[in-house]
């Protein structure tokens, strides 16, 4: 676990717990593992279209794998690098997990059937091929990544281009529409338009790829930055 | 509104670089030519649609249109 430059005393304070749970200190495990950490992490992917069951599930694992080496895998702690809060972390480690647990369910059709109970925690624990997420592709940023860029595909080029030089390189309305001969209300109108195309665009990708995933426009916006934080 | 797009435009920066306007393909006399025109807001209809495809997608295009419009 390595310790990122800009350290606040607060991820300091999370990185030196999760170094003593990992060592065995468990006043600092169950510091981490609290239950107001795992209401939170089970409302969260509540909210985002797991069923009661499903969220109680993918929460049990991940405090599992919080902790524990399985598989040949290292303690998932081990992974936060102290970039964002941890528990930013877990809510992502946690999303992702929902995501590729209901995807490999879409693919399946069904959760496997030769089985003598139907206890919904040995369903997940049958899962083939479980990998951790962040090992090898964090699956939320695919899914934000995939949706945004069917919507900037679709959109005209020229209306993304204004838009994207008065808000991203902060150019005047005015001096932009003296560019392109347009009135500045022109200008402001299609920057109004151009972000409400993106917004829907993207929300029905997101739709269309996911159809069970509930996530607000102010949530997509706020996992690109985290994303972004996080990997960036 | 919080700048939503500034998010999103770094996001595809990071994630999707080919498509958030980092390539860094030098520009060709053409193109040049055509900046200007645009920062002088000369740019005939017609060219439009390729200038503005070439200010998404290349990073040295902004560049020269910026420094167009400073000068």
């Amino acid at each position: 676990m390595e310790e990122p430059k800009d350290t606040s005393a607060e991820t300091l304070e999370e990185l030196t717990r999760i170094k003593a749970a990992l060592a065995g200190d468990e006043v600092a495990a169950s510091a981490i593992r609290c239950p107001e950490a795992n209401s939170r992490l089970e409302a969260v992917l509540r909210n985002r279209g797991a069923s009661a069951t499903e969220a109680r599930d993918i929460t049990a694992d991940l405090w599992a794998d919080c902790f524990d080496s399985r598989d040949g895998r290292r303690p998932l702690l081990e992974k936060f690098s102290g970039k964002g809060s941890l528990g930013a972390f877990l809510t992502r480690t946690a999303l992702n997990r929902l995501i590729d647990y209901k995807r490999r369910q879409k693919f399946r059709g069904q959760l496997p059937g030769d089985r003598d109970d139907a206890e919904p925690g040995d369903a997940f624990d049958s899962l083939p091929g479980k990998d951790l997420p962040g090992e090898s592709e964090d699956q939320l940023v695919g899914l934000l990544r995939d949706a945004m860029l069917a919507a900037f595909t679709a959109i005209d080029p020229e209306k993304l281009a204004i838009l994207k030089l008065v808000k991203v390189h902060g150019l005047d309305q005015e001096l932009v529409g003296r560019m392109w001969n347009w009135s500045q209300s022109k200008v402001s109108r299609n920057i109004s338009a151009v972000m409400e195309e993106v917004r829907a665009t993207t929300m029905n990708e997101l739709q269309r790829i996911d159809p069970w995933l509930e996530l607000r426009w102010e949530d997509f916006v706020e996992l690109c930055k985290q994303s972004s934080d996080l990997f960036g | 509104m919080t700048n939503e797009i500034d998010i999103l435009d770094r996001f595809l920066q990071e994630f999707s670089p080919e498509v958030g306007g980092r390539s860094s393909e030098a520009l060709t006399p053409a193109m040049e030519s055509k900046l200007r025109q645009l920062s002088t807001g000369e740019l005939p209809e017609g060219d439009r649609m390729e200038v503005s495809r070439e200010l998404l997608t290349n990073q040295n295009a902004i560049n020269f249109l910026l420094s167009q419009l400073d000068n």
